[in-house]
């Protein structure tokens, strides 16, 4: 019975994290999920949850790493269609994992994102969601969309499929992999080696009032929660449990022939036996699906991935580059305070309604975003971003507050620009949401643009609707520090 | 052996959890695959950004002639530090310095060739120093010029010492290059404070001891207390003065009311043509007259622009004031990375203006003053408001719907009724209700205070009425 409840939880908040990332829905029904999450809670500096959190671990033990944590869920699914039911006692690697705990705090105080980027569970399962299961939805509503307009209906309309980069999806792929693999061959392996908030709940689950425990005088050594167990934590032939690696799955609970393993009381426990299919075969034709899945993507929009496909030039979107000076996202102040703070989750990414956010070609570095205008510019009556981010690596802003505030400012480029060259373009000024472009004549004879640094906030309007490529011919550079004009 | 590793094979197929080679082969071959098709998609994403806006060079320095110092003719002005909070300009004493963003300045600034740093006892309500301080901790003192000044407050000998000693400490060093009396305005402020109570024979006495290296003030009074400074057997090594293109290129009157409640203005183009009567090296303190001539009005601008379509307004002020004579630097108080790039591009290599540019500058302050704006640089010496007036905001509100020609006129127009709400919300926006100016009582504490010699309860009635009567049409 607590095992159900425990998976059904567990289903829920899954459900409601991937559905928050391939969604963009904001809605406080779904943000819950993140706002739960230990790392971000403490780096956004809500100690209430941080607190909370931790005391839920102690009286119920790690019930976070098995209902809350999204990475951790992950990985439940891959270990049923792995090792489920095969696993086996083994000795844990205390030192190992405070090394990795070292390495994640010591990055969080020293502001190297790369390292605690990668680290933070939170953000990895973000990525993987933002990077690969996005793209297969909008894969899927477009599919859903071609049938409705089969049949003339209006119910679902067809989504551009946007791969958000080659460097996030690298990145994701890679993460996938790896915990993929481990969990797939080993349960929770990830959590109980590398992961730091595996390591630090551990630390209290050792202390924690409730959880499961073997009675020596019940045991007879058989094992068989042994082979349950995916974090490899029960040592039958001693019927002892490392309660440093238990993620309180309960999963061990149900199986005992001799009733010796209880969480709460034991009379509790009854078990309907559960039935575990051989599964390679279900993997492999999941594996079929979503190779076939990502490859239609690549053929139907070639454009996003293989920039130079040969189309007519003026339809092709321009080419992201690497900034002189990244625009960050409205509220995030300047790339260093971004950078301590960002954990890389890309929900930020995720829920962007005008697709400015993203982390281009940028893999040496974290996978923090910034913005790059080929897709759209950040409009002025959005702060969705600001308003999602559970690490506060983006500040909260008000809408006003955002209609003036200089994220960055844009640079005009005259060896490009038509005007230069007395040709007629009005793209960027008159499409400038604060009229801070204008043409002007110089004594030189040639046209200019000129740009009102104190009127210019950043927004990319003008680098996005520039006809130029594959560069524009007028270009934000974001400021050092953003700042209210 | 054989046997033995073929054993060792079987186990490890066996074993639940383990990888056969076979299997290891197959994913880390299609890893390697994987990868290498990604990487020749990412050579590809890492473009740089392809600008040519013209990269600086070296700052140019230029030698005093007192004393042979190579000094960047761009100075490092301490006095309008950002803040964490995001607000821009000069600041209430007790914002917190975002100091992280001064040090990245500072960096860059020092890396272009900049080494002239200005800071004083009463800025940021004595933070500046110290920020300094921290920020210069990884250069040599020897390649760096500080200067500092003594705050301007009733002190006495002892306190003199003290808070020369603090200035010391705060900024972490031995000596300072170049040392200023603080704000000099009047000859009886001058004579009590320095004369009669010994201060400046502890500071000549300083000098001597090498703890000060060059001696001057800066200069902010009239007439009578300039003669009377230069009349006096001290050598001064330095002086630093207010000067730029919108004081020297035409001559402002200050309002007979003014006049008359405060003492009489030296005009800065008098000051400046009697110093270059004496061979004391000049520096310059507001060239930008407090920021006002880097945002100048859009009509003045566009003159500016036509002549040279990439250069900021900033610029043009920068090239003016150091190309005066026996000017050595310029100070700028840089606050934003903007700021001090766009600098490096005016200073790294400077360039006097041109004499055809020089016209131009004259036809756009000609443009500039014609027009209604109050004459506020937004100094903030005015505030606090006994009556919690926001002064300067108002002024800035103001404006900068001058600037941008945005001032809403004549019910007939037809944009009146939208200029008229922006107007309105802007208002409330950047003036919080009960700071508005409505609500000054015309008390003139102010007047005393403003150094741009503003008739300000004049210019509170005039924009409180204008506000009211937007107010009331409907």
């Amino acid at each position: 019975m607590l095992r159900k409840i425990r998976t059904a939880a567990a289903i829920v908040v899954f459900t409601l994290a991937c559905f928050l990332f391939v969604s963009g829905s904001l809605s406080v029904y779904f943000t819950w999920v993140i706002h739960a999450q230990l790392v971000p809670a403490i780096l956004s500096g809500s100690l209430i949850t941080a607190a909370l959190l931790l005391s839920v671990t102690m009286l119920f033990g790690r019930l976070y790493c098995s209902v809350l944590c999204p990475l951790g869920i992950l990985q439940d699914i891959f270990s049923r269609f792995g090792a489920a039911g095969r696993f086996q006692y083994s000795k844990g690697k205390p030192r190992m994992r405070l090394v990795f705990l070292l390495i994640f705090v010591t990055s969080l105080l020293a502001g190297t994102p790369i390292i605690f980027n990668l680290l933070e569970p939170y953000s990895a399962f973000g990525r993987i969601a933002a990077a690969i299961l996005s793209p297969v939805w909008q894969l899927g509503i477009n599919v859903l969309a071609r049938i409705a307009e089969h049949y003339e209906s209006y119910l679902v309309s067809a989504t551009p499929v946007w791969i958000k980069g080659a460097a996030s999806l690298t990145v994701a792929l890679l993460t996938l992999l790896v915990i993929g693999w481990l969990s797939y061959r080993g349960g929770r392996s990830w959590c109980n080696t590398v992961c730091p908030v595996g390591t630090a709940l551990g630390f209290l689950n050792r202390y924690a009032l409730i959880h499961p425990r073997i009675k020596k005088a019940d045991c007879v050594h058989c094992g068989i929660c042994a082979k349950k167990c995916k974090a490899s934590c029960i040592d039958s032939k001693k019927a002892c449990i490392d309660a440093s690696r238990c993620v309180v799955c309960l999963n061990c609970l149900d199986v005992c022939p001799k009733k010796a393993l209880s969480y709460t009381v034991p009379k509790w426990l009854k078990t309907p036996g559960h039935h575990v299919h051989s599964t390679t075969e279900l993997l492999r034709r999941n594996f079929a699906v979503a190779a076939a899945g990502t490859l239609a993507t690549l053929l139907l929009k070639p454009a996003s991935v293989f920039p130079d496909s040969g189309e007519v030039d003026a339809l092709t979107r321009k080419r992201p580059y690497r900034r002189a000076v990244p625009v960050l996202p409205p509220g995030a102040h300047s790339l260093e305070t971004f950078s301590d703070h960002c954990t890389g989750c890309q929900l930020c990414v995720s829920i962007c309604p005008n697709q400015v956010l993203s982390v281009s070609g940028q893999l040496l570095e974290a996978p923090q975003p910034n913005l790059s205008f080929e897709r759209g510019y950040c409009r002025p009556n959005c702060v969705d971003c600001s308003n999602v981010c559970p690490t506060g690596a983006i500040r909260p802003i008000t809408l006003p507050e955002k209609s003036a505030l200089q994220i960055g400012m844009a640079v005009a480029v005259p060896a490009r620009c038509l005007l230069s060259q007395g040709e007629i373009c009005v793209a960027c000024s008159r499409n400038c949401p604060t009229a801070a472009i204008e043409k002007m004549e110089a004594n030189d004879g040639k046209s200019y643009l000129t740009i009102n640094t104190e009127h210019c906030t950043g927004c990319g309007a003008c680098e996005y609707y520039c006809p130029i490529r594959p560069q524009a011919a007028i270009q934000v550079r974001g400021n050092d520090v953003q700042r209210l004009i | 052996m054989d046997d033995k590793s073929a054993k060792q094979n079987a186990a490890n197929a066996e074993a639940p959890g383990r990888v056969s080679r076979r299997t290891f082969l197959k994913t880390a071959g299609i890893g390697v695959v994987g990868a290498a098709a990604i990487t020749t998609g990412l050579v590809k994403l890492g473009q740089q950004e392809e600008s040519d806006l013209p990269e600086p060079s070296e700052v140019t320095l230029r030698e005093n002639p007192k004393n042979g110092d190579m000094i960047s003719v761009l100075g490092f002005g301490f006095m309008r530090l950002p803040f964490l909070s995001g607000s821009s300009g000069p600041a209430p004493a007790n914002g917190i310095i975002d100091e992280a963003a001064v040090f990245r300045m500072v960096d860059r600034a020092i890396e272009s060739g900049v080494n002239y740093f200005d800071t004083a006892y009463v800025y940021h309500g004595g933070k500046s120093e110290v920020v300094l301080a921290r920020a210069l901790q990884r250069y040599r003192r020897d390649k760096i010029f500080i200067s500092d000044k003594m705050p301007r407050m009733e002190l006495d000998l002892a306190g003199a010492k003290e808070v020369f000693q603090t200035q010391l400490d705060r900024l972490q060093t031995d000596y300072i290059d170049y040392y200023m009396l603080h704000n000099q305005t009047t000859t009886e402020a001058y004579k009590a404070m320095y004369e009669e109570s010994g201060i400046l024979d502890y500071l000549l006495a300083e000098k001597e001891a090498g703890r000060i290296r060059n001696l001057g003030w800066s200069f902010h009074g009239d007439k009578e207390c300039l003669e009377y400074l230069l009349s006096r057997p001290v050598e001064w090594d330095m002086a630093l003065l207010q000067l730029n293109y919108h004081d020297l290129l035409h001559e402002y009157q200050a309002p007979p009311y003014v006049i008359a409640r405060t003492s009489q203005p030296s005009p800065p183009k008098w000051n400046y043509e009697r110093m270059m009567q004496t061979d004391i090296p000049l520096f310059v303190m507001e060239p930008l007259l407090g920021g006002r001539l880097g945002r100048l009005s859009r009509k003045a601008m566009a003159v500016l622009s036509q002549e040279k379509p990439r250069d900021s307004a900033a610029s043009w002020a920068f090239r003016y004031a150091a190309g005066l004579p026996h000017v050595v630097g310029v100070l700028s108080g840089m606050t934003y990375m903007e700021h001090l790039d766009d600098n490096l591009r005016t200073f790294g290599p400077y360039s006097p203006l041109s004499e055809q540019e020089m016209t131009v500058l004259q036809n756009a302050v000609a443009i500039f003053v014609s027009q209604d704006v109050v004459r506020c640089t937004y100094c903030n010496y005015c505030i606090p408001c006994p009556y919690g007036i926001d002064i300067p905001a108002v002024f800035a509100h103001f404006n900068r719907y001058v600037d941008d020609e945005q001032v809403p006129k004549g019910e007939r127009n037809a944009d009146y009724e939208q200029a008229r709400r922006a107007y309105l919300v802007g208002y409330d926006r950047s003036v919080a209700e009960l700071s508005q100016a409505q609500r000054c009582t015309g008390c003139g504490k102010c007047v005393k205070l403003c150094p741009q010699w503003i008739d300000i309860p004049a210019e509170m009635s005039r924009l409180g009425r204008f506000a009211e009567q937007l107010r009331n049409e409907v």
